[in-house]
């Protein structure tokens, strides 16, 4: 492992080993030092020390809330007489993420390490992840890598000869974003239809079968393991206050080297485009910039020096979201963007809550009507307002998201969509 | 308790009750659709949103629970505003097709958006249109009207067991479904119609008769079964339009035979005018011609009178006074499906409450397919045992509860004593013994490994046995009830206040029965017979139908034609072509009168429905019968009736006036000298017969309605069912034409199979010609026929 | 003076002059008489006459059976039953209106939500017998396929209006 355990000079946690061939071979990845602080964790640490631990590393989720990590391990109800369950969840559906996919292609046995360590801490002996049903190659990278770690007693019973056991299966999600939602993802993952539960009670205290459950990101789970050889205060000293560590960023759209980067939280969005994406396609600053995966809201190029951090995007009027940066440059049509994103929405719609399920198919044929050019001035009222509507009035977060694009193109570029109308407005 | 503010008044509930439950019980009007105090909570209409101090969002108040000092407003300009917006989304593929909907003038959706939403949509683009679905002869569906609430997905689910709605696609091409094609496999699946806060499930029956503002409520007692729950019946004029569960009665559901038959009140089969037989028809004809002709028939007669329990109190207690003055020695029977007439150590009817039913440790069926027979008492069970409580069952057949049983095994009838003898050896084994098992079990050789399950449940805490229709019709019955009674005597659930002694009765009125007729009554048959040797030589029959019901088709088919038949009745039945003068008599919800059911919770009707024909109140015919027969009328009002009933039961003078505390029971009776030792004649013949209770085919009631009649078919099974291994024994297949010997000589039926039946039973659907097994207790079995 | 005016209008009969010239000049004005039945008054398009029920153009009768106007009759004059017809439609088995109870008032149609029930311009039919003004469903599709273009045409003229 070249991790450093001097926090300034760190470069990389969960994309450390990433550029080395076959490390989903489980020789190759010891060889590099995965599983290496294992037995260490098992014999020597206990439950309390691990939640501790990952408490003072500051480390919040990084699936999209960023819900500190520690703290929603310290939720889980023990001595219930119930099974704890722990899930990874894998189901990357979100427009403009691809960060998981890659720790899962090719460095597989970090999540597994990070599985176990996370699954003794809590107590779990029965982890599943749930992994986007279109990511067929990686399950079965992740499936091989699984077998591997069983046959090297990582996973199974008494791992590593202690009398820790923890089984860790893959389940295969069948195409729908909303089963990114933790609760979702239960329902599915239990057999039935995936629609969100709600809330309260929290998964912490009943999700898998009504079992206490963890629901963790892939991205969240794969720095368990550099939190436990470096310990918290470590972790705590990349990055910013309660904005600590390392994060992978998704960058697409109009740069000209998208992809994944991993950087401490705290640079800053022009450092990133700048330095790490080769810069704009076109011009020099960005039309708008979706900050955190299509469901957050845009924000403008007025906030391009914003430090990546949980914190100043919420300042900035969005949020961080999954990390995933969708980039437009001047030539982007907004109209067609959020016309397009719409669509998806209402696609993906669990058709559960009533605004969720009307609202987003409305929204989409106004938008298409717009788009088309034979909306009217009446149509951008009943867009704002179905959208505002349905935002915060459902089960889960889905239509915030849907509502966040339109709400955005609304607000940033109304002039835009006035040109788009029938009866243009001068 | 928490103590929360709504709309800043101070408020006490119980704690995880919900911000909706609160208010509704505060009077805070909050609007919803998907929420049902029945049902779990989905959350998803999003109707009933309410505002929290505190809260970023506005919370739906279904879902949120309360807490400590919470301060929730339930209107503001904020929510009318998102309410307003949720019937925009709602309406948006709604069709606006009120005017043909019968739901339209009872529909929330109508109400809410006259409420709550704006005046105009502004949804122009296309709607969606869903393809119906058909579910049966019940439910009709047009399911472009359906808003998603999910309400009957989860009454499926949880109420009936059966789960065979479903919810298919997403987004808004989201479906309601149903899974089975042909009907709904559910004994309450009129419910739906009536949970449906929208038109998109309606009764099929009246589907596009009337509308909500034509009818006329009124509350009655549904007497299909003993349950008697209770009913608010809908009528248009004098014409039924429409039953529906008394949503302030006890149980918020009532199954589809007590609902459905209204059907049978507005049908042909009702008797509306006196008529008497002329040639092979009959005539109309005016009351006094047909009381003389009755009286003609009658008088001087020994007569036998055979009648059903379904009457009010009042008419049924008016048949004992019109024997008692006109036919001294007449004989009576009323009870289709008992053939053991001695003494029962305990009577028809419950000794414990639902509510301890549904409480108790260990509840065990005996004998019973409680779907069909109670269908509410089994939805309660149901309920239970989803809690995951424990429901064990003994009897003849695996018969479906759409539940999981925690014990469910198959015996023949003849093993019952068996099982018995089994479970007192145990109870004696653990120190449990009761005077008189010994003598009882030395009756009886074999044991049956069954009791073991009857035992177990016996030595919980609180037991409750409900004795059903298996043990009641057996020949043996007094005293294998006998031995039921020692059983539960002895493991404690004897005593008042624990009696834990259920035996499900014929009908309504059970307990007034026994009171009532009890040192008089003679099994149905025995009256039968007796018509056929000519020691009778008349027959009153009233409302009762042995030759469509119950086990005495054989010997009812002898009968008839043999003596002359006076029939009083509301509806005609399979015998009236044998009545030679039929006398209308008002049916359960056309008249004033009490009702009693199997637990003995009383009910007084005060608003019966107008007759459609002739009709008048069985007591006012019984004591004009008294009188033209030329004795004094014992009783010349309601209230004179009533009185000569408070000699029975003397605590219903105080219910009629007004007077008693609403939770008073009629006790059933306890008969201490009943002591039965079993008989030991050895079984003749290999199988023994079991007949079916079909809820949608017992009673001339229920036969007379279409609707039940089509769900009859649906619901069918083979005319005659017995193991497979049974037919394999005998070297046959199934489908093979089979010989059955019996007492009666030999038939042929083809046999069907089912691996739920216990192997050496013989089960017997009452349809068609195999009907006449019903009269036999045992059957061999042989290969034959052409 | 006085006197001598009086007896020369009396004797030449002036006031008479007076009184047959207003003859006069209304002999020679345009007559607004009309020589009912021969002739008639215009009808306004909004007129309450006889009842009657319409029919689609393919000839289906339009009338739902949703009761409406017979919950809003004010004189309950309207008697319907409906039932489900084979083709799965909500169609009256009978529809009643007593003319003898009716009040013209017109909130049958103002309630009709299909333009089903009309009243029409007709005025004339009286009849014999009480019992002849019990319309019935037939009668009243009859009076509407006699009357249609007339309909069509007054609730044209109307449109404008609502």
């Amino acid at each position: 492992m070249t991790i450093s355990s001097d926090p300034s000079k760190v470069t990389a946690i969960c994309f450390d080993r990433i550029n080395i061939p076959n490390q989903n071979k489980l020789s190759v990845a010891r060889e590099n030092g995965a599983y290496k602080f294992l037995s260490t964790v098992l014999k020597e640490f206990d439950s309390d020390k691990i939640i501790s631990e990952v408490k003072t590393s500051g480390l919040r989720g990084r699936g999209g809330a960023g819900f500190p990590t520690g703290l929603k391990w310290s939720f889980v109800p023990r001595n219930t007489g119930k099974p704890i369950y722990l899930l990874c969840n894998a189901d990357e559906g979100e427009p403009g993420t691809f960060k998981d996919r890659d720790i899962m292609r090719f460095d597989p046995h970090l999540l597994i390490e990070g599985m176990i360590m996370a699954g003794f801490a809590l107590g779990v002996h029965d982890a599943y992840i749930y992994i986007r049903g279109e990511f067929l190659h990686e399950a079965n990278v992740l499936n091989a890598a699984i077998e591997e770690a069983y046959a090297a007693n990582l996973l199974g019973e008494n791992i590593l000869g202690t009398n820790y056991s923890l089984n860790l299966t893959v389940h295969r999600g069948a195409g729908a974003y909303v089963c990114g939602e933790e609760t979702a993802l239960i329902e599915s993952l239990e057999g039935k239809p995936g629609r969100p539960r709600f809330k309260p009670p929290f998964p912490a205290v009943e999700g898998f079968y009504a079992c206490p459950t963890v629901v963790n990101n892939v991205e969240t789970l794969a720095t368990i393991p550099a939190i436990l050889e470096f310990g918290g205060a470590w972790h705590a000293a990349i990055g910013k206050p309660n904005n600590t560590g390392m994060k992978i960023f998704s960058v697409s759209g109009h740069v000209n080297k998208p992809g994944n980067y991993e950087v401490p939280l705290g640079t800053t969005l022009r450092s990133l485009i700048e330095n790490q994406c080769g810069g704009l396609q076109h011009g020099s600053v960005p039309k708008a910039i979706i900050p955190g995966g299509s469901s957050t809201p845009w924000i403008l190029a007025e906030h391009y020096d914003v430090p990546l951090t949980y914190d100043d995007i919420v300042k900035a009027g969005s949020f961080l979201g999954s990390g995933a940066i969708i980039v437009m440059d001047e030539t982007a049509d907004m109209v067609a963007l959020t016309r397009r994103l719409t669509h998806f929405y209402a696609h993906e719609s669990c058709g559960q809550c009533t605004p969720c399920r009307e609202g987003t198919g409305w929204v989409e044929r106004v938008m298409t009507r717009v788009e088309n050019g034979s909306g009217c001035e009446a149509d951008l009222t009943v867009l704002k307002e179905a959208s505002e509507h349905m935002a915060g009035r459902t089960i889960c977060a889905l239509a915030d998201g849907a509502a966040a694009p339109v709400l955005s193109l609304l607000k940033h570029f109304p002039d835009e969509v006035r040109s788009h109308l029938k009866e243009k407005v001068a | 308790m928490t103590t929360l503010f709504i709309n800043d008044e101070e408020v006490t509930v119980t704690a995880g009750t919900s911000i909706l439950e609160a208010c509704r019980k505060h009077g805070a009007d909050v609007p919803y659709f998907c929420y049902h105090p029945e049902l779990s909570v989905a959350a998803n209409c999003r109707m009933c949103l309410v505002e929290v101090e505190g809260f970023a969002k506005p919370a739906a108040s279904c879902c949120t629970p309360v807490s400590e000092g919470m301060k929730v407003r339930t209107q503001s300009e904020g929510l009318s505003k998102d309410r307003q917006m949720v019937m925009e989304y709602l309406l948006i593929h709604h069709p606006l097709d009120c005017p043909v909907c019968d739901q339209g003038g009872a529909c929330k959706l109508q109400d809410y958006t006259i409420t709550h939403g704006a005046n105009h949509g502004r949804y122009a683009e296309e709607k969606r249109a869903v393809v119906d679905h058909d579910l049966g002869p019940f439910v009709s569906t047009c399911m472009t009207r359906c808003i998603h609430c999910t309400r009957c997905v989860r009454f499926a689910d949880e109420i009936a067991g059966t789960g065979d709605m479903g919810i298919l696609n997403r987004s808004d091409h989201m479906k309601i479904d149903g899974i089975v094609e042909e009907a709904l496999e559910s004994e309450l699946s009129g419910n739906l119609a009536e949970i449906c806060p929208v038109g998109a499930l309606l009764d099929k029956p009246s589907h596009d008769v009337s509308r909500p503002w034509e009818v006329t409520r009124h509350k009655s007692t549904c007497t299909q079964c003993p349950q008697g729950c209770d009913i608010v019946i809908e009528s248009r004029g004098k014409e039924v339009i429409r039953i529906k569960s008394d949503h302030e009665g006890v149980e918020s559901w009532i199954c589809d035979r007590g609902r459905y038959v209204y059907d049978a009140f507005r049908s042909v089969h009702r008797i509306s005018q006196p008529t008497i037989k002329e040639g092979d028809g009959s005539v109309a004809v005016a009351w006094d011609e047909a009381f003389a002709h009755a009286v003609n028939i009658l008088k001087d007669k020994k007569v036998g009178i055979v009648f059903s329990p379904y009457w009010s109190v009042e008419g049924l207690a008016s048949i004992r006074m019109l024997k008692d003055v006109a036919f001294k020695d007449a004989k009576v029977a009323f009870d289709l499906h008992r053939r053991d007439m001695r003494m029962f150590a305990f009577e028809e009817g419950f000794g414990s409450s639902t509510e301890d039913i549904v409480e108790a440790d260990e509840v065990v069926i005996l004998g019973s397919d409680l779907r069909q027979r109670l269908p509410i008492l089994m939805q309660m069970l149901r309920k239970r045992s989803n809690e995951g409580k424990s429901v064990s069952r003994i009897g003849a057949m695996h018969y479906r509860t759409n539940s999981e049983l925690s014990n469910d095994q198959i015996i023949r009838p003849r093993d019952w004593h068996a099982v018995i003898a089994r479970a007192m050896q145990q109870l004696i084994d653990q120190g449990k013994p009761a005077a008189g098992m010994k003598e009882w079990m030395a009756k009886v050789t074999d044991r049956h490994e069954a009791g073991k399950v009857l035992a177990d449940a016996l030595l919980a805490d609180t037991c409750c046995l409900l004795v059903g229709e298996e043990i009641r019709s057996h020949v043996d019955a007094a005293s294998l009830i006998f031995g039921l009674d020692m059983l539960m005597r002895a493991s404690g659930h004897g005593e008042v206040g624990r009696d834990g002694r259920n035996l499900i009765p014929e009908g309504m009125n059970a307990q007034l029965l026994s009171a009532v007729f009890g040192d008089v009554r003679v099994s149905v048959g025995e009256l039968l017979d007796a018509a056929n040797d000519g020691d009778i030589e008349a027959l009153l029959l009233i409302g009762s139908d042995p030759l469509g019901d119950g086990l005495f088709p054989v010997e009812a088919k002898r009968a008839m034609g043999k003596v002359p038949m006076v029939q009083v009745g509301a509806i005609a039945g399979q015998i009236s072509v044998f009545a030679d003068v039929q006398l209308p008599a008002a049916a359960y919800s056309e008249v004033e009168g009490t009702f009693i059911n199997q637990e003995g919770r009383i009910r007084v009707a005060t608003q019966p429905l107008k007759s459609l024909g002739e009709e008048r109140a069985l007591w006012k015919i019984m004591m004009r019968l008294a009188q033209d027969l030329g004795f004094e009328a014992p009783a010349v009002s309601l209230d004179g009736v009533r009185e000569a009933i408070a000699q029975y039961i003397p605590e219903l003078k105080d219910v009629w006036a007004g007077k008693a505390d609403g939770g008073w029971k009629v006790p059933v009776k306890r008969n201490r000298i009943a002591e039965m030792l079993p008989n030991d004649i050895e079984p003749a013949m290999a199988l023994d017969v079991v007949s079916r209770y079909s809820m949608y085919r017992e009673g001339a009631w229920v036969r007379a309605s279409a609707s039940l009649a089509e769900a009859g078919r649906l619901h069918a099974l083979d005319d005659v069912i017995v193991h497979p291994d049974t037919l394999a024994a005998l070297g046959l297949k199934a489908n093979d034409k089979c010989t059955f010997q019996t007492s009666n000589g030999a038939c042929q039926f083809v046999a069907g199979t089912r691996d739920d039946v216990s192997p050496g039973v013989l089960f017997v659907s009452k349809r068609g010609v195999a009907g006449d097994l019903s009269s036999e207790t045992m059957v061999n079995l042989s290969k034959g026929g052409a | 003076m006085q006197m001598i005016k009086r007896a020369f209008k009396t004797w030449l009969l002036w006031e008479l002059v007076i009184g047959l010239s207003l003859t006069g000049r209304y002999m020679f004005r345009k007559k607004i008489t009309v020589e009912y039945p021969e002739q008639r008054t215009p009808l306004s398009p909004r007129f309450r006459g006889l009842h009657a029920l319409r029919r689609y153009d393919s000839g289906e009768e339009r009338c739902i059976a949703c009761k409406l106007c017979e919950v809003v009759c004010p004189a309950l004059a309207i008697v319907i039953e409906s039932k489900e017809r084979q083709d799965g439609s909500r169609r009256t088995t009978r529809y009643d209106i007593d003319l003898t109870k009716c009040i013209y008032c017109g909130l049958c149609q103002e309630a009709c939500p299909v333009d089903a029930i009309v009243e029409t311009q007709e005025f004339e039919y009286a009849t014999e017998t009480r019992d002849a003004l019990y319309y019935t469903k037939e009668m009243l599709l009859d009076v509407g396929d006699r009357l249609e273009a007339q309909i069509t045409a007054n609730l044209k003229a109307d449109e404008r209006y609502r």
